[in-house]
């Protein structure tokens, strides 16, 4: 309970050390990243959706996309384009998805950029109906179906009746248009030495270089210990995050995040160890 | 009808055993204060003689007391079957005023009532010769008048009673003019206490000095009252010190309250205990009144609008309390003369009497320095200055910065100057200028800049002028004007929002107060503001753009008669309001109100009243440049209330009053949008649609204050019981935000010897309620959670308690005075959950704790 009245909302992140925000304690979808980030109606990308799962329980990741023209999710009833249900392998699962034909007619104009939002809900297991059902693939019209869609179409309010532990929804906009220029993912590649290690109650610096036009923001987070900031800035094409490790020794796993301005990112991500 | 007996009296009759036993003198009266107003003559003619078991000393006329003269007046007493004067004659006047001199103090007198043969107690007529002796004259020990609270009529012939620290009981009389005199009481501590006919009991307190004469001025509340539209209103009256005088005045006086705990001293603060205000979370120092919201209630400077009341952090008043007369505070069901709101007002009300004589003081305190100087000039006119700045920022920002914490404490500041002149009519022009100044700032990541700033400032220019009118009619014209501006500083941009308003004010309103002669009363009144309106938000971080700039206009008429039938006042009273904007946007309304009032017996006041109150959109839910909604009415409230007032014994007295209030119309949407607030921050869900009138509700509650006014302690008790609701937009039923369902606030302040003085404060309330978050969602492109709310305020946060402990002490040297104060707040170091909040994943509740104890200390040297 923190002591400090209404002036204390406004000090959070100006303290010294590993910032609880950036450690991971529980099952979260840390990223997603589209390949390429903007495509046009009717072509495909591939969206990698990255998951932690620290408590070790083992999720199953429903994936689904839903652009809402006010008459649900088009792509529930484009076949191919529906909810998929995977299970990650090395905390992460890929998927290829399409973007929505039915949008050429909108962004012909080369101009107009669409955002759809993709979604990845990750589950315990047997935690959450919708996961089940997408997994049974009901036949359209039953009670599953229709239970199933109104999630997908509006997962902010299904969630009310998923627990709160043990599930983690996440949502980013993937972009669609006919752009000449579309947006591209930045790269991001670590200027330190693979593995990453660190004493306990030690730290260290841990540098990457990124390769984009755009104007970048970097975001670190572990399973052990923690960084010494919930975001970084990317200047002249290198950031440098530091790394406290655990109290104790520890397997960990680091995910670095880089987003771009307009919609691009990148993920790096290594199992590192506090010894 | 039981016969009087008549005894004969026995002119110089000296000795005590030809009639009654020597006078037994009260132990405070001293032996020495004696103008021979003892000397009992009686001579029985029945059965059993009245005994003479009190005799109140006579005050010596001191015109005769100077020329050296001394006299006997023989008087003829008729006393009682319970031993008390009825009547006192004199029989043989020898002019001096000993006579008047004489009565007054005989009228004091208690005896053992006469028996008749049965034994049975016995009415009896005597006479006694009072003696006047220059060597044996006592010194006058208080003087002062008991008149109407309301009409400011005088009592004449009225018993005052002053009763000691150990009980005695001495009686004095008024006069035709309502004055009265003791004499020889002694040193220490006596309570005042009268009851005129058809008013309420009314009582004081006063601090009797070796050598001194203290002045004390008594006001019976009539049991009829005369306040418009009164019903089941309350109005909390904090009377001003009286500086020139050795009184203290015992009905929440200014120098009582300032010494209540938990409220630093400050005399408007005193509000936030009382019945119908719930608790303001962090102490920010908002007054939620009656289950409506903060902006709900209106804030008033002599009857002119003033945007705020309190500085930033609720530590303090805008207004010096030494300018204040009376703070009046009203929850709800108030007469015509108020508008414009659905929630209650509190109306500061400036002092309107020439001082005694010049004074000043400077206070320092943990949080503020005050500085405070009101000089007479010649018999008729005063000046008055204050000056207060908050140092709290000079203390904390250094110590926050050099942490690498980029916050500057919040500061405040405030000025007031004042010219007050009687006028030759008996009655006043004053002119009175009042500046308000806060700011608070998160300065930028290098320390240098403002990231986030806050300010708030107003100066209003006030002037107004009372004048008697023929028939106990009264004029009073109050002219008002100045710029109001509410700012907000967003990454380097000094103006990234703001509100502002250069607004006047014009009141003329004609008054006759109800009197016992015609038994009729009136209040009419016009109320025009106006001026212009502006607005900015461009913080397209947070808020699309918005921007108006606009001219208003907003009359206001308002007639309020009283009529008396038997014990029973009926208060019948219409409100008209405009408000017109040159965009385009015109609206009337008209509310009419009820109020009732009824005397049951001498210490016993039902109350009643019902009215509609109307509360305007803003200009922001209006004007075009935003996301205004021109086809916006005004939200309106039904309110209704029944109450009693209970005097009770031992100084005690007790009100009750519940209440239940309908709302209709209120104006719902767009809670995405930037706002102003003086609190903590908002939290979802937000109703995020276009304004409408789409909003209803409901609050009901009762509200009990205990108040104990005694000699040397000061007791109040009070407690609120109440349940606010609303329905949105869509029907669904909600808790309101700002409901408390239960709010119990105990205060007591007790005078100790070698004047220390020390106050306790306990309080009770039930936590706030609050939205749960059931889930969130990850927000890729922002790397933050996104809450996923449960059903709205469904949830409550645990009660909260605390204890305020309040030390003084006072010396008293030659010229000056100084006082050294330790305010204990949050004695007990209570974590009291105030504001839920959750951790930065919304996986765990986080909730934010009140202000830890906090030892505030501080003096005040006073000439």
């Amino acid at each position: 309970m923190r002591r400090a009245p209404l002036l204390s909302a406004l000090l959070l992140g100006a303290c010294m050390g590993p910032n609880d925000e950036t450690l991971v304690v529980e099952l979260r979808v840390m990223a997603m990243v589209a390949e390429p980030p903007e495509v046009a109606p009717g072509a495909m990308t591939t969206i990698t959706v990255h998951v932690a799962d620290p408590l070790d329980e083992a999720p199953e990741v429903l994936f689904w996309t839903c652009a809402d023209l006010g008459d649900g999710c088009l792509e529930a009833s484009e076949p191919g384009l529906g909810a998929t249900v995977a299970a990650p392998v090395d905390n992460r699962i890929s998927t290829t998805r399409m973007a929505p034909p039915p949008f050429a007619g909108i962004v012909g104009d080369g101009t107009t950029v669409i955002p759809v939002p993709s979604y990845a809900l990750a589950c315990a297991p047997d935690l959450c109906p919708p996961v089940e059902y997408a997994k049974a693939a009901p036949e359209p019209g039953t009670a599953a179906a229709d239970e199933l869609s109104a999630f997908l179409e509006d997962p902010f309010t299904g969630l009310k009746d998923l627990p709160l532990t043990g599930t983690s929804l996440a949502f980013s906009l993937l972009s669609v248009s006919t752009r000449a220029a579309p947006v591209v993912n930045p790269v991001v590649t670590a200027a330190s030495e693979d593995p990453v290690t660190v004493a306990p109650g030690g730290s260290v610096d841990l540098t990457f270089n990124v390769t984009s036009d755009d104007v970048t923001t970097a975001y670190g987070y572990t399973t052990a210990g923690g960084f010494d900031a919930t975001e970084y800035a990317v200047e002249d094409g290198a950031v440098t995050l530091t790394w406290f490790g655990s109290e104790e020794a520890a397997d960990a796993t680091i995910w670095v995040v880089v987003n771009g301005e307009e919609g691009g990112s990148a993920v790096w991500t290594a199992a590192a160890t506090v010894e | 009808m039981t016969p009087y007996l008549f005894l004969a009296a026995l002119a110089h009759a000296d000795d005590p055993a030809a009639g009654a036993p020597p006078p037994a003198a009260p132990a405070a009266v001293p032996e020495t204060p004696t103008p021979t107003p003892g000397d009992t003559d009686t001579t029985p003619a029945g059965p059993s003689l009245p005994v003479l078991t009190f005799q109140a000393p006579a005050t010596y006329p001191p015109a005769a007391l100077a020329a050296g003269k001394e006299a006997a007046v023989l008087l003829e007493l008729d006393v009682d079957a319970t031993g008390t004067v009825l009547a006192a004659r004199v029989v043989e006047p020898v002019g001096d005023g000993f006579d008047e001199a004489a009565v007054a103090a005989a009228r004091g007198f208690r005896f053992e009532p006469a028996r008749d043969a049965d034994g049975n107690p016995a009415a009896a007529r005597i006479q006694f010769r009072s003696r006047f002796t220059v060597a044996k004259a006592a010194t006058v020990s208080v003087e002062g008048d008991l008149r109407d609270a309301v009409s400011n009529l005088a009592f004449p012939n009225t018993e005052v009673r002053f009763v000691g620290e150990d009980g005695t009981t001495v009686f004095a009389f008024t006069d035709a003019d309502g004055r009265f005199v003791i004499s020889g009481l002694a040193p220490g501590a006596w309570m005042v206490v009268s009851s005129p006919p058809g008013h309420l009991t009314t009582t004081a307190g006063v601090t009797v000095k070796e050598g001194a004469v203290a002045q004390i001025a008594l006001r019976a509340e009539p049991t009829d009252p005369d306040v418009a539209g009164g019903g089941a209103g309350e109005t909390l009256t904090i009377q001003a010190e009286k500086a020139s005088t050795e009184v203290t005045e015992r009905t929440l006086s200014q120098e009582e309250v300032r010494y209540l705990p938990g409220t630093g001293g400050d005399v408007v603060k005193v509000v936030q205990n009382l019945p119908g205000v719930a608790r303001a979370p962090l102490g920010v120092g908002q007054l939620i009144i009656r289950g409506t919201a903060p902006e709900d209630s209106l804030y008033f400077l002599d009857g002119a609008s003033i945007p705020i009341v309190f500085h930033f952090s609720g530590l303090s008043t805008i207004l010096n309390g030494d300018l204040v007369a009376e703070v009046a505070y009203l929850p709800g069901n108030y007469g015509a003369r108020y508008g414009r709101a659905l929630g209650g007002l509190v109306d500061l009300r400036t002092k309107d009497e020439i001082p005694d004589k010049s004074r000043g003081y400077v206070s320092l305190d943990l949080f503020q320095g005050t500085a405070y100087v009101e000089q007479k000039v010649g018999a008729d006119t005063a000046l008055e200055f204050s000056l207060r700045r908050s140092w709290i920022d000079a203390i904390l920002t250094p110590v926050l910065q050099g942490s690498g914490i980029g916050i500057r404490a919040p500061q405040y500041w405030d000025a007031q100057a004042r010219v007050l002149h009687q006028t030759r009519q008996g009655g006043t022009v004053d002119a009175l200028f009042v500046f308000s100044d806060d700011a608070f700032s998160v300065v930028g990541e290098d320390g240098e800049g403002v990231a986030i700033g806050l300010t708030t400032q107003f100066a209003k220019l006030r002037t107004r002028w009372i004048a008697p009118l023929p028939n106990g009619w009264q004029s009073e014209l109050v002219v008002n004007g100045g710029p109001e501006d509410q700012s907000f500083a967003f990454d380097g941009d000094p103006e990234a929002a703001y509100e502002r308003t250069l607004g006047f004010g014009i009141r003329e309103e004609l008054n006759r107060d109800i009197d016992d002669g015609d038994g009729f009363g009136m209040r009419v009144g016009v109320d025009l503001q106006g001026g212009k309106d502006s607005f900015l938000y461009n913080v397209t971080a947070f808020s699309p753009y918005e921007s108006a700039e606009t001219w208003f206009v907003a009359p206001s008429l308002y007639v309020e008669p009283s009529i008396r039938f038997g014990t029973v006042v009926l208060t019948p009273g219409l409100r008209t309001d405009a408000l017109v904007y040159d965009f385009g946007y015109g609206r009337a309304t008209a509310d009419p109100r009820l109020g009732a009032r009824w005397a049951v017996g001498g210490s016993t006041v039902l109350k009643g009243s019902v009215g509609r109150y109307s509360q305007f959109p803003t200009t922001r839910q209006l004007a075009p440049g935003g996301d205004g909604n021109l086809d916006l009415t005004e939200a309106w409230s039904l309110q209704s209330s029944v109450g009693v007032v209970q005097q009770l014994p031992f100084f005690l007295s007790l009100e009750a009053t519940a209440f239940y209030n309908s709302l209709f119309d209120l104006v719902v949407g767009r809670d995405d949008r930037f706002k102003f607030f003086s609190g903590p921050p908002p939290s979802g869900p937000f109703d995020e649609g276009p304004y409408a009138n789409d909003g209803t509700g409901r609050v009901c509650g009762t509200e009990f204050l205990l108040k104990l006014d005694a000699p040397q302690t000061l007791g109040l008790l009070s407690a609120t019981f109440s349940r606010s609701i609303r329905y949105d937009r869509n029907g669904d039923l909600n808790v309101f935000t700002n409901d408390q369902p239960f709010v119990i606030n105990a205060l007591a302040s007790q005078q100790l010897p070698k004047k220390w003085r020390v106050g306790v404060r306990g309080r009770v309330s039930a936590g706030d309620a609050y939205t749960p978050v059931v889930n969130r969602v990850y927000d890729m492109a922002g790397r933050g959670f996104i809450p996923i709310y449960g059903e709205t305020d469904s949830v409550r946060l645990p009660p909260t308690w605390s204890v305020d402990i309040r030390i003084d002490k006072e010396w008293t040297f030659k010229k000056w005075a100084l006082t050294g104060y330790l305010d204990l707040q949050n004695a007990f170091n209570v974590q009291n959950p105030e504001v839920m909040a959750w951790t930065y994943d919304y996986s765990a509740e986080d909730p934010i704790s009140g202000l830890p104890i906090i030892p505030a200390f501080g003096v005040r040297g006073e000439w």
